[in-house]
């Protein structure tokens, strides 16, 4: 796993650069107009889409050809695909937390921040699994559509915790928000078994 | 002993079959696969990696399924595909440290050692290698393993007649160890014939034969002459012929053939041409 990790960041410093850099400008721009949902859509985007490019750059190389035939195991390399994209779920999700504190009156409740990180956990655990069985040429159709889900997805989540505050007002649904990220490790779980099932079966 | 034993590998494709391909690779020998493009040395190599799932047949390394190999031992198998397969991005000195987390019996200084003696420039990234120097990076990941069976396809194109003749030097100390063999399939049939001690030509997704090296220097020969000379060789002496509007040449079996009529020696080259172009008498 050590390889591939390594790998995976060597192969992609320039779009974590970019990344960064963008991250970095969209976080001050909405601290500064003190509007968090300016950044939010951004993280969850640049989270989302990770896969494709670093799928579509193994196509390209072959990586996962050489990977296999190197007796790696089917569910070290689809584990392998998957950290990324969560760790840059999970960066998303504190720097959205740090946006809360630094900004007076937020929009957003804190209780939002579980969910949005479970709505990118979810959006990841789709997409890998299906660039993986299609190729990401194949599976940019399919791509597109989640990650206009996505930004729906977050903005329509967004907009309810501003507009109605339906969950946060209940215990209940305070627990039922905090707990959620567990549901996105479930689906991550469960999408990494449906990945190694795909390069199990997969011919090269 | 046989380190890799192919056993009738069947695959269907829409426009391709690999018929019931089977062969050996002894312990200490290197075998050379010829056979022109498409003919199925790719997915019979694919098939030895486990890349791809035949509808029937297996293949054994060391006697052992390759579909029920474990890490450690699928790691004795260092392959170089047409395509290296190496990221683009990564640099050359950065290859070791991600293949030793890959492969677990990765040996760093043997890939030091060898990227030295290729002249691989340690800070260029595989994608700004020419396609000889990338493949020299794939061969010496591929002797890295510490491997048992180097699977080699089309390796030494793309590299100039110094650094083939480098490779070759390196396969022939790799497989000085009985437990060691090379399967390598090329389009250069020189280097094939300097070192292979087998040759297998597949032909049409099929075996044509299966041969030592010795076997093809003593069972084939050249005949050039007139369509009457031929008709005067005994008839089972005649394997494949050859006419152009100028010259009629036949590839015979040089023991049935005697010896009325002088007879060249056949190239790899040459045997493959009359397989594949020639027409039976």
């Amino acid at each position: 796993m050590k390889g591939l990790l390594l790998k995976e960041l060597i192969a992609s410093k320039a779009i974590l650069r970019w990344y960064a850099f963008l991250f970095t400008a969209f976080f001050i721009v909405g601290i500064v107009l003190q509007n968090e949902g300016f950044f939010f859509g951004v993280g969850v985007f640049m989270a989302v889409s990770y896969p494709s490019i670093s799928i579509a750059a193994d196509e390209k190389e072959k990586w996962l050809k050489f990977a296999l035939a190197s007796g790696c195991p089917p569910l070290k390399i689809a584990a392998s695909k998957y950290v990324i994209p969560l760790t840059l779920a999970l960066l998303i999700a504190l720097a959205s937390a740090l946006a809360l504190c630094l900004i007076p009156d937020p929009s957003l409740p804190w209780m939002g921040l579980p969910v949005l990180f479970t709505l990118t956990l979810i959006l990841v655990s789709l997409m890998i699994p299906v660039y993986l069985r299609f190729g990401v040429e194949h599976g940019r159709v399919v791509g597109m559509v989640i990650i206009v889900i996505a930004v729906a997805g977050s903005a329509a989540a967004f907009g309810a915790f501003v507009n109605i505050g339906l969950i946060t007002s209940t215990v209940a649904g305070a627990v039922l928000c905090g707990l959620s990220p567990l549901l996105g490790l479930a689906a991550a779980a469960l999408s990494i078994a449906v990945s190694t099932k795909i390069l199990r079966k997969k011919e090269f | 002993m046989d380190i890799l034993n192919i056993q009738g590998i069947t695959k269907q494709y829409p426009k391709f079959r690999l018929d019931n391909v089977r062969f050996r690779v002894p312990g200490g020998s290197v075998v050379g696969f010829i056979g022109e493009n498409g003919a199925g040395k790719t997915t019979t190599l694919k098939a030895a990696l486990n890349l791809i799932r035949p509808d029937s047949g297996k293949v054994e390394y060391f006697g052992k399924d390759v579909r029920t190999l474990s890490e450690r031992e699928k790691a004795g198998i260092g392959m170089v595909l047409d395509d290296v397969c190496l990221p683009d991005s990564v640099k050359v000195r950065e290859i070791s440290p991600i293949l030793s987390g890959l492969i677990p019996t990765w040996d760093g200084e043997r890939f030091s050692e060898l990227t030295a003696a290729f002249s691989l420039p340690p800070d260029s990234a595989v994608g700004a290698l020419s396609k000889g120097m990338k493949m020299k990076a794939g061969l010496a990941a591929a002797l890295s393993h510490r491997a048992n069976l180097l699977l080699l396809d089309e390796a030494t194109s793309g590299l100039d007649p110094v650094a083939r003749d480098e490779v070759l030097d390196l396969l022939y100390a790799f497989v000085k160890d009985e437990n060691h063999a090379v399967l390598m399939s090329s389009h250069i049939v020189e280097d094939l014939e300097k070192i292979c001690d087998y040759v297998v030509f597949i032909h049409e997704g099929r075996i044509v034969f299966e041969k030592s090296a010795d076997q093809l220097r003593e069972e084939f020969a050249l005949f050039k002459g007139s369509d009457e000379q031929l008709r005067a060789l005994p008839p089972g002496a005649v394997i494949r012929i050859r006419r152009t509007p100028f010259s009629l040449s036949a590839l015979v079996n040089r023991k049935a053939a005697g010896t009325r009529f002088p007879l060249e020696r056949a190239s790899l080259d040459d045997i493959m041409l009359f397989y594949i172009k020639g027409e039976s008498r």
